[in-house]
């Protein structure tokens, strides 16, 4: 008896669930929350992830970073309710992913790394399987799976076996495989990893076409095309999180930036004191130029929005001919590169160079 | 079986039979009952023994390994190919996955068995004096019997194809589960020689000559009812333990 009521409050669950859905709808304002708290999970004596917590909204396209072996797709996996947490808790839109996990994956869509797929069968076919064990009824699921098939740019594809088929095409089937139920939230195990430029941009239209209504979890290596897509950066670093950061508090950060500066008519020790004007930076190495030109570089505590007319406008005060200002701003990609790395974010990327 | 179910069983049935491997094992299973059957026909000359208690004992002891081959690619497969991955996150409750893939496998097990009925079928038309030999009673007693040994096998199979991580260590987990039992009786019949007088065959295949003779007991079928009953829930608690990337 104990065994068959998990399924009637399963049951229970999942139409008290269809009926928030629907009245929230009606409204035109659904949400959804992911909250993933102190999850742990151990293989043995191993620890893949350690008390890792987050939470992401509907809008939210959560890269999730992270060296090899990081604890990345385990992570996904946890909150694909495919392993079930040694500690913590994930929960979806209050709906706990082991204890009330046929709900919670009623509203998730995976796609896991190796897209796997049945080769045995046609893209149509596989499709239409997929949309019926996810609940719609025969003709809405074949209806669903031609959508989505067109969605994907797989309409010409129906008909062919998912055996015969290239990993990119595999990809978008497995991917539209994991939108046929409009999902609140969507897991992406490194989607854009061996694909080329035009599929990669496929593919984040689809991610952020999701990310309207669903919570997006993606993995990856390839980061400069996550950069173009995500919204935020959670980075896992031996199954713990060292950094969970916003796209945009990375790229107006002032991590990384060098000032490079190229004046004439001043003395060495004037120069040094320009850098003292940005207090917090590192101390300034002057050095002359083969045409007799100084320059004087250092790495600014300050948002690099201002520092070009401050540099510009000392330089005038002081009577000095000023030929450059050179701003180093990391790229999104170095930062995020730094970030996965662990190493404090130095400079070497895009060069905003201004001429005075 | 519900809708899900249904669906998750043609397609594994679909599955299974896509590749050659499904008729390869049926062509063996076939060849061998044949020859069994055969044999037991030429050995049973001037006997007593019925045409239908012949078969039936040539086909019994064929069917684990007919299961095991059946059942083997269940789960170890999808696991190898990564599907399990997708079916697991499916909004699809353990009960309906291992129904459906479970029917699948007995599909294809009962298949073999009312394809391996072909000889007799050929006996009875090519040697018309054997008419009175057959009985359709205990024909249709010994395939239903059968079929009831074929689910607690394929029950076994379909457990031991989600415990193990290759097919082929499935396939041979099965044979060892189902044949284990059948050694300790072999090697207590050999140390205990007075046990022939209680236990003289084997009680699977006992079973079956029984019901081919048209001795029907109810506790046969139950015994087989509830070892696929106990095994398959079994395997839906393992399912819903969602630990198999451990295993």
């Amino acid at each position: 008896m104990a065994s068959i009521l998990p399924y009637f409050a399963d049951a229970y669950t999942c139409f008290a669930l269809c009926f928030f859905r629907f009245c929230l709808q009606s409204v035109g304002r659904e949400t959804s929350m992911l909250e993933v708290l102190q999850v742990t999970r151990c293989f043995g004596r191993r620890m893949a992830l350690e008390a890792v917590s987050f939470q992401a909204a509907s809008g939210d396209v959560v890269g999730v970073l992270g060296p090899n072996g990081a604890g990345k797709t385990t992570l996904l996996r946890l909150a694909a309710c495919y392993l079930q947490p040694t500690r913590g808790v994930i929960r979806l839109n209050g709906l706990d992913s082991f204890r009330q996990s046929l709900a919670f994956r009623a509203q998730l869509g995976y796609l896991p790394e190796r897209c796997p797929l049945y080769d045995d069968m046609t893209v149509g076919e596989y499709l239409n399987y997929r949309a019926n064990l996810k609940g719609f009824t025969f003709g809405k699921a074949r209806h669903r799976a031609r959508e989505m098939a067109d969605q994907l740019g797989l309409g010409d594809l129906r008909g062919r076996l998912l055996g015969t088929l290239s990993f990119g095409c595999r990809r978008r089937t497995a991917m539209a495989d994991a939108l046929l139920h409009a999902p609140r939230l969507l897991l992406l195990d490194d989607p854009i990893a061996n694909v080329d430029p035009l599929e990669c941009e496929h593919m984040a239209a689809c991610v952020t076409r999701a990310a309207r209504h669903a919570a997006v979890l993606v993995t990856g290596h390839a980061l400069e095309q996550l950069g173009t897509f995500c919204t935020r950066f959670l980075v896992l670093r031996a199954g713990q999180v060292v950094a969970d950061v916003a796209r945009t508090e990375l790229e107006a950060g002032y991590e990384g930036v060098r000032v490079a500066v190229e004046v004439a008519g001043a003395t060495e020790a004037a120069l040094k004191r320009i850098a003292a004007l940005f207090p917090g930076g590192t101390e300034a190495v002057v050095s002359l130029l083969p045409d007799g030109w100084w320059q004087v570089a250092w790495a600014p505590q300050q948002a690099p929005g201002t520092i070009r007319d401050a540099v510009a406008n000392e330089v005038a005060r002081q009577g000095w001919r000023l030929r450059a200002v050179e701003l180093v701003v990391p790229s999104l990609t170095a930062r995020l590169t730094d970030l996965v790395a662990g190493r404090a974010i130095a400079g070497r990327a895009t060069t905003d160079k201004g001429d005075a | 079986m519900n809708r899900v179910a249904r669906l998750i069983w043609w397609r594994d049935l679909c599955g299974s039979l896509y590749g050659s491997a499904s008729y390869g094992m049926l062509a063996g299973f076939l060849a061998l009952t044949g020859w069994s059957f055969a044999e037991l026909l030429r050995r049973n000359e001037g006997g007593f023994a019925s045409a239908q208690a012949i078969w039936a004992m040539a086909v019994a002891p064929w069917l684990p390994a007919l299961a095991a081959a059946a059942t083997m690619r269940l789960f170890a497969e999808e696991r190898q190919t990564g599907t399990l991955e997708t079916l697991l996150t499916a909004p699809v409750r353990p009960y309906d996955i291992v129904m459906g893939k479970f029917g699948a496998a007995l599909s294809l097990v009962v298949a073999g068995v009312l394809l391996a009925l072909l000889p007799v079928y050929a006996l009875w038309q090519v040697a018309p004096r054997m008419d009175g030999e057959f009985s359709g009673v205990g024909l249709c007693g010994v395939v239903a019997l059968l079929v009831l040994q074929a689910a607690a096998w394929t029950a076994i199979g379909t457990l031991a194809s989600l415990l193990a991580k290759q097919q082929a260590a499935a396939g041979v987990l099965t044979v060892l589960c189902i044949g284990a039992p059948y050694a300790l009786y072999a090697a207590a019949l050999a140390w205990m020689p007075r046990m022939r007088h209680h236990f003289w065959q084997w009680p699977p295949l006992g079973d079956v000559e029984d019901a081919a003779t048209g001795l029907f007991a109810l506790a046969p079928p139950v015994l087989y009812l509830s070892v696929a009953w106990c095994v398959l829930f079994l395997c839906v608690r393992f399912l819903e333990a969602r630990d198999l990337q451990t295993r």
